[in-house]
């Protein structure tokens, strides 16, 4: 099978100190008095809601006990504090800086999505190479061809005839271009419509799959695992999703168990659902930055720097938390109070393009950034 | 003469006239074309081969061209018309206010808080489509849009759907033209904000926790000063502080927002390097609002996004300049500002250069057309497949503005094109026949095809005149011309 990759980012901040607890600190309970999760041997509390033990310093928030399974299978990997050099807190600004990923925020900016399937030997990518959930195309696929879906049932209302198709083919044809701003852009996008109603006709009007949450992620992720299994016959490359409500500036806790509630539980369906595709398969989950080690006056955290990544896949080297691991001591922190940014999240990227999607030209896909040794996460092939 | 504005209660006399008729969507739909908002008797297309200054002039202060429109700019000349559009209200719109205030929804308060949330979520839906299709203050339509997606109140957080009636009513539309500052100060204060971005729950610092930013800290990057506009974390720090202790009830009076003085911090507050004194109680979020609304960062930020939505995505640095000197000498006067875009020296220069979003790709359909809808269900279920229905974009920056963001969607709009051209969307009909006959001359379709692209059909869009009508018509709104604006 041909190597893929999923893309989830975390929209809004997800907080990493939560996700995936360095418990064994007694600072995290301090910074943290009422929005902390009980510690894995609270016996006054049920075991449901103790954070799942790693390796004895990081544990998993008890609502990703799902994704437990998949670290021990060596599946998982976390990486902790992680983030992009961004540090003006802004959610835009921050999810820009990370998709482009080293390429200066100007319009004609692309994502490293785009540069991997622009710089990846073979076959020139199809139309179907970048699939996105969604109406807008996140910034990582900004520079190249992608469809956004709303789903595969919906695919199946309303379709155009041939003749209707035809029509807006010969509309779109690229030999009638006007000197307008974008036209290229508008023509290709209308013909890559046109291909892809064609193409994806047959697997319009698909039923829900049970095995997932019914959740738009879960949702959206039993359509990419669908999608994913005739990968090769329609080419398809990476698909992009995103999962909101991350920004937990009030109740915290409520909100963001939940949040990962649903994406444990449709992280894991997925995993299932791919089956030994899942070697060829790599998830990676990334978000534009983690949240104030101190909790605020109602219950939340204001945007702070470092987070947590995850990838998932079946060649991972080993399961666990990667890189080196935060510190919450007062004079470890930045700015008011954020965890520091200790391993670039384009190591992260790199290691995923090179390894996971088998792409060596990682100096395309990500400029400017210094090569250095990696966090080796894949294990040989 | 100036016509005022359209109250509920006269809305509820003229349903009483009407008897037992009130309610019915045909009955609405009558009336609103029998006070003039029905298809005219004939109606004339673009002259040219090229987009003419009449069309790019409606296409930016509109959400469409409808059968008619030109005719009237034409007779009016274009100053007349922008002066009229910049005084709504003493534009007659009963047309529209039959169809649109109909819907329960954008009259009430505190009895919304007793209605289901979905039939919330879709009467508000239908309000924006019904005054974007039919109102006659097109350009206060164009600008409402652009103030909720300045300052967005995301429908699906918490409370928000049932206070977005009246900040949509009481907010954005009772500012749209107005004076920025009250603009601010009426987000900033309403219930929907408050809830939206925590402002509610911020109060004074405690225990080693310190005042919830995240209203502060959008206040400065998206609604004043834009994300490089000179204000520190600290200042986002110090403007939470100011804005701490308002409440928004839920119980009695359902809504109201109240400062509590004990959860207010009252110390003293440096923003921007000026100084807020201690004591100030509910003077404290004036005087934060006063500092960043005169912040010469905000009239750039706020110009830039009036020149990208009337002028060019890609907003040409001297229209910013000319437009911000409006904005500075004026204080945020946005009839001034608007009026200084419309009349900058390059603004003919950019006709089509932008691409629409699908609100305006769905709504323009609709106003070419001329079609008769109550916009129920089936047709605002196509905004959601589109990615585009109001108010629904989850983050506080809201919809993305320029149209290239939006290009993954054409597979969605062709089927809609396709759906409406061939009469399959419930409650929204289309009377092609009327239109080929109010068209006219001797080939009517290519007429009224040059009155959907705003120009004469060019070689690689003949082609479509040979298809059958519905499917002609599909081609029209499906085609990269008809993208364009």
């Amino acid at each position: 099978m041909s190597a893929a990759l999923v893309l989830i980012f975390l929209r809004g901040g997800a907080d990493g100190l939560a996700l995936v607890p360095p418990y064994a600190d007694p600072l995290l309970a301090e910074l943290r008095p009422t929005i902390a999760s009980p510690l894995p041997d609270d016996s006054r509390v049920a075991a449901s809601e103790r954070i799942v033990d790693i390796d004895g310093r990081f544990g998993l928030h008890p609502a990703l006990a799902p994704l437990a399974p998949l670290v021990a299978a060596g599946e998982l990997a976390v990486v902790h504090a992680t983030g992009s050099d961004d540090d003006t807190r802004s959610h835009f600004e921050a999810q820009d800086r990370m998709e482009r990923a080293g390429i200066t925020a100007t319009s004609s900016a692309s994502g490293f999505l785009a540069r991997h399937l622009a710089s990846r030997p073979g076959a020139v990518a199809g139309p179907l190479a970048a699939l996105s959930f969604g109406a807008i195309l996140p910034e990582s696929i900004r520079g190249h061809s992608a469809t956004a879906l709303a789903s595969l049932r919906e695919l199946g209302r309303d379709a155009i005839d041939d003749a209707g198709l035809d029509g807006l083919a010969s509309l779109y044809d690229a030999a009638h271009g006007e000197p307008l701003s974008l036209d290229v852009e508008l023509r290709g996008a209308g013909r890559d419509a046109v291909l892809v109603s064609r193409e994806l006709a047959s697997l319009g009007g698909r039923e829900r799959d049970a095995r997932f949450p019914d959740s738009t992620l879960g949702n959206q992720l039993a359509d990419a695992a669908a999608l994913l299994e005739r990968r090769g016959e329609l080419g398809i490359e990476v698909i992009t999703l995103d999962h909101g409500g991350w920004d937990t500036h009030f109740l915290q806790g409520p909100a963001l168990a939940a949040n990962a509630g649903d994406l444990a539980a449709s992280l894991a369906a997925f995993r299932h659902a791919l089956g030994d595709g899942f070697a060829d398969t790599t998830v990676l989950v990334l978000t534009e930055f983690g949240r104030r080690c101190r909790e605020n006056v109602s219950l939340g955290t204001d945007h702070g720097r470092g987070s947590v990544a995850f990838v998932a896949s079946g060649r991972l080297s080993k399961g666990g938390v990667f890189g080196p691991a935060p510190s919450l001591a007062a004079e470890a922190l930045e700015g008011p109070g954020d965890l520091r940014v200790l391993t670039d999240y384009r190591t992260i990227v790199a290691d995923v393009v090179e390894h996971g999607l088998q792409n060596p030209r990682v100096g395309e896909v990500l400029p400017g950034m210094a090569t250095g040794p990696g966090l080796g996460l894949f294990r040989a092939r | 003469m100036r016509h005022a504005e359209l109250s509920r209660r006269r809305l509820l006399l003229s349903g009483a006239a009407l008897g037992p008729l009130a309610g019915c969507d045909r009955a609405l739909g009558w009336l609103g074309d029998s006070l003039g908002g029905g298809l005219p008797e004939t109606f004339a297309t673009a002259p040219g081969d090229e987009v003419d200054e009449i069309d790019h002039l409606l296409s930016r202060t509109s959400f469409g061209v409808r059968p008619g429109d030109r005719e009237r700019v034409a007779r009016i000349g274009r100053e007349a018309y922008i002066d009229e559009q910049l005084d709504p209200t003493a534009i007659d719109d009963r047309a529209c206010l039959v169809r649109s205030e109909a819907i329960d929804v954008v009259h009430l308060d505190e009895g919304l808080f007793e209605l289901p949330s979905d039939q919330i979520e879709e009467q508000l839906a239908r309000h924006a489509v019904l005054r974007a299709t039919y109102s006659r203050r097109q350009l206060e339509e164009v600008m409402v849009e652009l103030w909720h997606d300045h300052f967005h109140v995301a429908i699906g957080k918490s409370l928000c759907q049932k206070l977005l009636p009246a900040y949509d009513r009481d907010v954005v539309r009772k500012h749209a033209l107005g004076s920025f500052r009250d603009l601010l100060g009426a987000t900033a204060k309403s219930a929907a904000m408050l809830v939206y971005l925590d402002g509610r729950e911020n109060q004074r610092a405690s225990d080693g926790q310190r005042a919830n930013e995240n209203y502060a800290r959008e206040l400065f990057e998206l609604h004043t000063l834009g994300v490089h506009g000179g204000y520190s974390q600290a200042d986002v720090m110090e403007a939470a502080r100011c804005l701490t202790g308002f409440v928004v009830h839920e119980e009695w009076a359902p809504g109201r927002v109240e400062l509590v003085a004990e959860r207010h911090d009252d110390g003293e507050k440096r923003v921007l390097g000026e100084t807020i004194a201690a004591g100030g109680g509910a003077a404290d979020i004036e005087r934060l609002l006063d500092i960043v609304a005169a912040h010469p960062a905000t009239a750039a930020h706020v110009s830039r996004k009036i020149v990208a939505t009337f002028i060019d995505d890609e907003p040409p640095p001297a229209a910013v300049e000319h437009v911000a000197a409006t904005f500075r000498a004026t204080r945020g006067d946005i009839r001034a500002v608007v009026k200084s875009a419309l009349g900058w020296g390059g603004f003919g220069s950019h006709a089509r250069s932008k691409i629409k979003r699908p609100f305006r790709f769905l709504v323009s359909s609709l106003r070419a057309l001329g079609a008769d809808t109550h916009a129920k269900g089936e047709l605002v279920a196509w905004l959601s497949r589109m990615g585009h229905a109001p108010y629904a974009w989850p983050t506080p920056d809201g919809y993305p503005a320029p149209g290239e963001a939006w290009l993954a969607t054409l597979m969605q709009r062709f089927r809609f094109a396709f759906a409406l051209a061939s009469g399959r969307i419930d409650g929204t009909r289309i009377d092609v026949d009327r239109l080929l006959a109010a068209v006219g001359g001797d080939e009517p379709l290519e007429r009224l095809a040059a009155h959907v692209f705003g120009r004469g059909l060019r070689a690689p869009e003949r082609p479509l005149l040979a298809e059958s009508r519905p499917r002609a018509l599909a081609l029209a709104l499906g085609s990269p011309a008809f993208q364009r604006f």
